[in-house]
């Protein structure tokens, strides 16, 4: 036994050591962060940033684009080839241009997670020459208190800066955010964890291993015209909330606009094109069509343009035949949008 | 505070360290080591139980002298029960009492948050005081002896449900027990199994089977029965993991903690069942309900009777539910109807077949029996768990998709581990042997190093908790 035991310790030095070298990027990062890997442990997005970050020095990047953003960032319903940043890629090569793009984008990641992930990119020393985020209507309506303002990230944003997580503790509490873990294991997951391989990298062996056992993922990219159902289906309270039409406050008391600013304080020195996500006008015509939501598309842009940032309002800029569902869109959808983001990307910054 | 927590982890190591390292100590530093788990639930909680603990105590010491030995004994048993009805059973009582009287009350408002292992260590605190009554147990020397028995934290949360006499004993001489390295790595080994069965198969079936119970009474007759199967494993892998946690740490300290539990679903009959079923459990009720309420001493009748009141009382303890109750009935009904089966039928038919084919059939019969209790436990209500009971039953609206078949080789894949088990457990001195004797060391290693990445790549980063801790 005492010989088993030598051996045992070797092992785990050598897996301590060594795993960090056989796992491979693509089991954490596929044209975008592996969502089904995200979900088991948020902490593989601190994963993604070192092989971005490795990647960067080793390519030695100057220019690349980082996608921030929610599941439209992410591109679903759309496989890892059919998202934004795969066709940022691939139209910027046939351009003749080639741009590297990171996406970054996970679904239901809210502004508070954005900002999060920004301060995570700081901390990495990954700089952000070129930012893309996505904005939604519902993100500036009323928070009560569901969605919370970081969905996925806020035990990040305490570490990170305690002082807007306190801020927005009771809201985050209300939507059942901010857990308290016991003391002693907060301080492992703060200090030990992240340095032992084996549980830095243990849900992208999960998610691989667990990958063996299931059906191969089906991307159900049908636009929204061949699914039954679905009108009644975004009927419901979850997805009628975000086209709420009482005037949005524009004030530092909503926690979008609090984040938001936060993220321009950030970011004063980089090029950051936001954009207001494209909405199915048709889908969803007497939501998109009461005036007092139309009211809040405007003044929600003069709020962006007032802040001096590169900003698209692409609310209804596209085609309801693009359209997957109500804000998600089919591969050609985000083809079209890549396109535009690109056109955007590629004019003079603004000074 | 899980065992795979790293809070546990920690406290078990310092505890360790310290009991192997100071000898003359051992049970102040258990009782430290009680308090600071115990605490880590909320400290009114630990203060509640210290209380009730020295009570018992007390009153154990008193009844030892002879003085108003029955009166303690009442006052300390319903002191004990007291404490756990006004926990767990008060929001139950008012709720069918505003069903029945509509008082305008509030039943939940009666809600309380129960205090971790209540169920356990009421049972253990009953059990000690009716032995010291009996004659059975002289009481524990001291209260910090008392204190390291009754809350010994590697078993309190869930069991097993230890005896004094098994137990004390091995308290009081455990200052002279020696460092034994083989007991050691065994309570190792038992340990990991259970770490393995808990995070690799329990939080993983777990989820599977609440989308078959998540369905409620839209559920089909199939997949009832796969929900039904699936939950049968989660339970078992479950509640045997938390129990060979348990009695390896047990080992680790150098004590003997009674084994809980027993490849149970290869058993043939329902008291065969509960012979190795939650082991601890059954003995319990056995000796403080089903024998003092006459057990087999007064005719079948009354037998029967008893045997579905204890276990009636089994399935309230489990929870305050109907659908427990429920439970409870079922078992206590199918024990009665096995031993009239025995006493009436089996006894006196020789069936013309082979004794192998007879025990894998009642095998087979009792496990579908037993699936059938387990949606009572588990479903959401009586009439969810009804509904699923009679669709299973009558194999109505039966889906025969691909889905479900694979559903259907994964429980049986299940049972094959089972077995499996059973097996190993069966030989695992003479495998151990084995594997010690012909591989060599690094490759010996190699697996054990496996077996710890895959528990903790499998390990859930939201620490689910045991079934039995809501007990």
């Amino acid at each position: 036994m005492k010989s088993s035991l030598k051996w045992v310790l070797i092992y785990l030095l050598v897996i301590q050591f060594g795993l960090g070298y056989v796992i491979p990027t693509s089991w954490t990062y596929d044209q975008r962060i592996r969502y089904e890997v995200f979900k088991e442990d948020t902490t593989v997005l601190d994963v993604v940033l070192d092989q971005i970050k490795a990647r960067i020095d080793r390519e030695d990047l100057t220019d690349y684009v980082i996608i921030l953003g929610d599941s439209v960032g992410y591109s679903g319903p759309g496989g890892p080839d059919q998202s934004i940043g795969y066709y940022m890629s691939q139209i910027s090569r046939e351009q003749g241009r080639p741009l590297t793009v990171f996406n970054l984008a996970l679904p239901a990641m809210q502004t508070g997670d954005l900002y999060t992930v920004l301060l995570k990119l700081r901390a990495k020393g990954i700089a952000t020459p070129r930012l893309v985020i996505n904005l939604l209507h519902a993100g500036f309506v009323v928070r009560a208190p569901y969605p919370p303002v970081v969905f996925w990230l806020d035990n990040d944003l305490k570490q990170m800066d305690p002082d807007s997580w306190s801020r927005f503790r009771q809201h985050l509490i209300d939507a059942g955010r901010a857990k308290e873990d016991p003391l002693l294991t907060a301080l492992f997951q703060r200090y030990i964890a992240p340095h032992v391989s084996l549980l830095r990298y243990r849900p992208v062996i999960k998610g691989e291993l667990m990958s063996l056992f299931s059906a191969r993922e089906v991307y159900d990219t049908r636009a929204w015209t061949e699914k039954p159902g679905l009108a009644e289906l975004l009927q419901g309270y979850e997805y009628q909330i975000g086209f709420n039409p009482a005037p949005v406050d524009l004030t530092e008391q909503n926690p979008q606009i609090y984040f938001l600013q936060k993220i321009m304080d950030l970011t004063r020195n980089d090029q950051v094109l936001y954009y207001l996500t494209p909405t199915n006008q048709e889908l969803m015509k007497p939501n998109v069509t009461n005036p007092g939501y139309r009211e809040n598309v405007t003044r929600i842009s003069e709020w962006m343009t007032a802040q001096g940032v590169d900003y698209l309002d692409l609310e209804s800029a596209l085609d309801p035949s693009l359209f997957a569902d109500h804000v998600h869109l089919t591969p050609e959808g985000y083809r079209v949008l890549a396109g535009r983001l690109l056109e955007q990307l590629n004019q003079p910054a603004k000074q | 505070m899980l065992f795979h927590s790293p809070e546990f982890i920690l406290l078990s190591a310092i505890t360790l360290l310290l009991f192997w390292r100071l000898p003359r100590t051992r049970t102040p530093i258990l009782a430290v080591a009680n308090i600071l788990f115990y605490a880590a639930s909320g400290w009114p909680y630990l203060l509640l139980f210290l209380a009730i603990a020295s009570l018992t105590y007390w009153f154990s010491v008193l009844i030892h002298r002879g003085v108003r030995p029955k009166l303690l004994l009442w006052i300390g048993v319903g002191g004990s029960l007291l404490n756990l009805a006004i926990f767990k059973y008060t929001a139950f009582a008012v709720t069918n009492l505003e069903r029945l009287l509509h008082l305008g009350l509030d039943p939940k408002l009666f809600q309380l948050l129960l205090p971790v292992g209540i169920s356990f260590y009421t049972f253990q605190l009953v059990a000690y005081l009716v032995d010291v009554y009996r004659g059975d147990l002289k009481p524990a020397r001291s209260l910090i002896e008392f204190w390291v028995f009754i809350a010994f934290f590697a078993q309190l949360i869930a069991g097993p449900i230890m005896r004094g006499k098994d137990f004390l004993p091995q308290i009081a001489e455990h200052d002279g027990h020696r460092f034994q390295f083989e007991r050691f790595k065994y309570g190792i080994f038992l340990f990991l199994i259970g770490l393995s069965k808990k995070v690799i198969l329990s939080d993983t079936i777990g989820p599977l089977a609440d989308k078959f119970f998540n369905q409620g009474a839209a559920v089909g007759g199939l997949e009832a029965w796969i929900g039904a199967y699936l939950f049968a494993f989660q339970i078992y892998f479950d509640f045997s993991a938390y129990s060979d946690m348990a009695v390896g740490i047990g080992h680790m300290f150098g004590y003997q903690l009674t084994d809980n539990f027993k490849t149970p679903y290869l058993s043939g009959n329902p008291a065969e069942f509960w012979r190795r079923w939650h082991i601890t459990l059954s003995r319990w009720i056995r000796d403080y309900v089903y024998i003092p309420l006459g057990g087999s001493r007064h005719g079948e009748f009354r037998a029967m009777a008893a045997i579905v009141v204890a276990m009636t009382l089994s399935g309230f303890w489990h929870g305050a539910a109907w659908t427990f109750i429920a439970w409870g009935i079922f078992h206590g009904l199918l024990s009665a109807f096995h031993r009239l089966w025995t006493r009436q039928v089996a006894e006196r038919v020789k069936l013309p077949v082979p004794a192998w084919v007879t025990r894998w059939l009642s095998i087979f019969l009792m496990f579908q029996a037993t699936t059938i209790g387990w949606v009572f436990f588990r479903a959401n209500g009586m009439t969810v768990a009804l509904t699923m009971v009679k669709r299973m039953l009558t194999l109505s609206d039966l889906h025969l998709t691909r889905t479900n078949l694979t559903y259907l080789v994964l429980v049986a894949a299940l049972f094959l581990l089972h077995l499996a088990e059973f097996w190993f457990r069966t030989r695992q001195r003479a495998l151990y042997e084995t594997w010690r004797r012909w591989l060599p060391g690094p490759v010996r290693a190699l697996a054990y190093t496996l077996a710890v990445v895959l528990a903790v790549v499998m390990a859930s980063t939201k620490q689910m908790t045991f079934i039995y801790f809501r007990f």
